[in-house]
């Protein structure tokens, strides 16, 4: 095999310990080198958008964003994965979001050799894992979301759902609207809708997903045309469809 | 449903044997008043079985009206009350039943005859009616008795599996994992360290697994049981974990259930500190006032820092065997001021 360059990679942990002992075991590898440590999901994040490695060593329980989130957010950023991770209950949710491997901690030298030597395959075919569409599967979370997680740059926020406002689908994107601030997101609105309460979040227009918690009261301009008013003062078509929508829940 | 009515056996039952006791009654009141016999079981025996429908009600009357509450006057007053009113009503609509055979026939004087009866009737009557209250409250005391075992019998299914709960928690397999993979982590690089882990992994697993045994402990082994966990999770959070304890030498003695700290603590990690993306400081206080022992451990807080939230079983399991313990003595609150979570436990002191 020809001598290629090492693979950049990035050490994604919470733990200390953890991150230190899989650099050390990497250090036999010349295939791979560690660019850089992260020691929460938010610094992946930046990491990733800064630095670009290809490759990511990835813990799944960390705090505020987990491993799963992370790749939510850097999809498109990153080609390959690999899960290491104390449990084994997540094997599958990884695989299904095409890891190149998964490894289980305490990392055994052999197992971590395995997972670099198909690092090192997949980068030679230079086949990227199809992050993007697995995760774009609506049926891999059904469990309803707390929170949104947005992306700008290297910042990420974290809105808790209730403070969402409303949800404005905007071609491949949608705004999300809090009180304070407007984020953008790569979304679809009826993707998102899905995995939002039905009985929260209600689709009052084609464009427009609103928490009916933060509704003042609906004006009707004519027979058809009805405005819902937030509580802010701001103020959204209601399509008919949408007032159906809207009376069957309140 | 009144007791003698609850299966169809027993409505039967009930009917017969007070058709007999009437026509009884009927013959006794005969010979007492020097009625004819035959004439006296047409004239009282409908009139005797009527009572059944004024007794019944007084069961109800009787569950209004508990003798524990201790107000004796009050019941004996309502029942004497209620006792003429339904001797009046009876009298007055045996009176009416002997006015209609009275008009039917010409030569029988039923009328008289239920006159010169009344009297024996009323006593009868008041000591049936007193009877029946006995009845209804010795009944109403069984089913009481039967009841309180009942609860107590569950209550001590509620306690063993909170323990059972409080154990499992203690030794939880992912806590497991965790201090292996520290160890893993660190045997090669801090030999010395990892045998100091060692040991404190050791002393935490034997406290936890003699719980069964030993279900009183002292505050100052619960504190040093949470220390052995605290230094265990401290190798594995770093710098994001701080913690900051203070407890008085003189409650170190103190009796405490086991496993008491232990969930809270574990809690104020794994919801608190760890929702926290650079940690936080775990605060744990223990003081004696009024006779009572407060502590309070409180811990920082990220809301949205998880995808799920806690499902509180722990602190329910905590509560419920406090109040086993202490009945309503002891108390476990829990609050959030600002960022942070609080728990105050209040307990006795001995």
């Amino acid at each position: 095999m020809a001598k290629r360059e090492p693979i950049p990679c990035l050490i994604v942990d919470d733990e200390p310990h953890a991150r230190q002992a899989l650099q050390n075991a990497l250090a036999r590898h010349p295939e791979v080198e560690v660019v850089g440590l992260c020691e929460n999901g938010l610094q992946a994040v930046k990491a990733i958008n800064e630095q670009r490695p290809q490759l990511l060593f990835l813990d799944v329980q960390m705090p505020k964003l987990d491993g799963f989130d992370v790749l939510e957010l850097v999809q498109e950023q990153i080609p390959f994965v690999v899960f290491v991770t104390a449990y084994d209950q997540y094997a599958v949710q990884a695989f299904e979001a095409n890891a190149v491997d998964y490894l289980l901690k305490p990392v055994d030298p052999e197992r971590l050799a395995k997972a670099v030597e198909k690092v090192v395959t997949r980068v030679g075919m230079e086949e990227p894992s199809r992050l993007q569409s697995l995760l774009a599967d609506p049926v891999r979370e059904r469990e309803l979301l707390r929170r949104i997680l947005v992306r700008d740059g290297s910042e990420v926020h974290v809105l808790a759902v209730d403070a969402v406002m409303f949800i404005e689908a905007a071609d491949d994107y949608v705004a999300i609207h809090t009180a304070d601030a407007t984020h953008i997101k790569l979304d679809r609105l009826s993707r998102l809708q899905k995995k939002l309460d039905p009985r929260q979040f209600c689709r009052i227009h084609r464009s427009y997903l609103l928490n009916i918690n933060w509704l003042a009261r609906i004006e009707s301009e004519s027979k058809d045309s009805r405005i819902a008013i937030l509580t802010d003062k701001r103020e959204l078509p209601i399509s008919r469809s949408g007032y159906g929508n809207l009376r069957k829940l309140l | 449903m009144y007791p003698l009515f609850r299966t169809p056996n027993r409505l039967i039952a009930t009917l017969v044997g007070w058709s007999l006791f009437s026509a009884g009654l009927s013959t006794l009141v005969s010979g007492i008043t020097d009625i004819p016999l035959a004439r006296s079981l047409e004239l009282f025996a409908p009139a005797y079985f009527l009572w059944l429908l004024f007794l019944i009600p007084n069961y109800y009357l009787c569950r209004a009206l508990p003798l524990d509450k201790g107000a004796w006057t009050t019941v004996i007053g309502t029942q004497t009350v209620i006792l003429l009113i339904t001797a009046l009503i009876w009298a007055l609509l045996g009176r009416g039943y002997a006015l209609i055979l009275d008009s039917l026939s010409e030569t029988v004087p039923y009328l008289d005859y239920f006159s010169r009866a009344l009297f024996t009737n009323l006593v009868v009557f008041a000591g049936e009616y007193e009877f029946f209250v006995l009845l209804h409250y010795l009944f109403i005391a069984l089913q009481r008795g039967r009841d309180l075992e009942q609860q107590a019998l569950q209550q001590e299914l509620l306690t063993s599996k909170a323990e059972l709960r409080a154990l499992r928690a203690t030794i939880h397999p992912h806590f497991l994992f965790n201090a292996l993979n520290v160890l893993a982590n660190i045997t090669d690089s801090e030999p010395a360290q990892a045998r100091h882990f060692c040991l404190r992994l050791a002393d935490f697993l034997r406290y936890s697994v003699a719980y069964g045994n030993r279900p009183t402990a002292t505050l100052g082994a619960e504190l040093e049981h949470v220390q052995n966990y605290l230094s265990i999770e401290r190798e594995r959070f770093g710098e994001r974990l701080c913690t900051d304890i203070e407890v008085d030498d003189n409650l170190l003695e103190i009796p405490a259930p086991s496993l008491m700290l232990f969930p809270l603590v574990e809690n104020a990690i794994k919801h608190g500190i760890d929702s926290c993306i650079e940690g936080g400081c775990l605060k744990l206080r223990a003081e004696a006032g009024d006779g009572r022992l407060h502590i309070e451990i409180s811990n920082p807080v990220d809301e949205l820092g998880h995808k799920r939230q806690g499902t509180g079983i722990g602190l329910i399991s905590l509560r419920q065997r406090l109040k086993n313990r202490y009945g309503d003595d002891a108390t476990l609150q829990t609050c959030r001021e600002a960022d942070l979570f609080i728990a105050r436990i209040c307990l006795p002191l001995p």
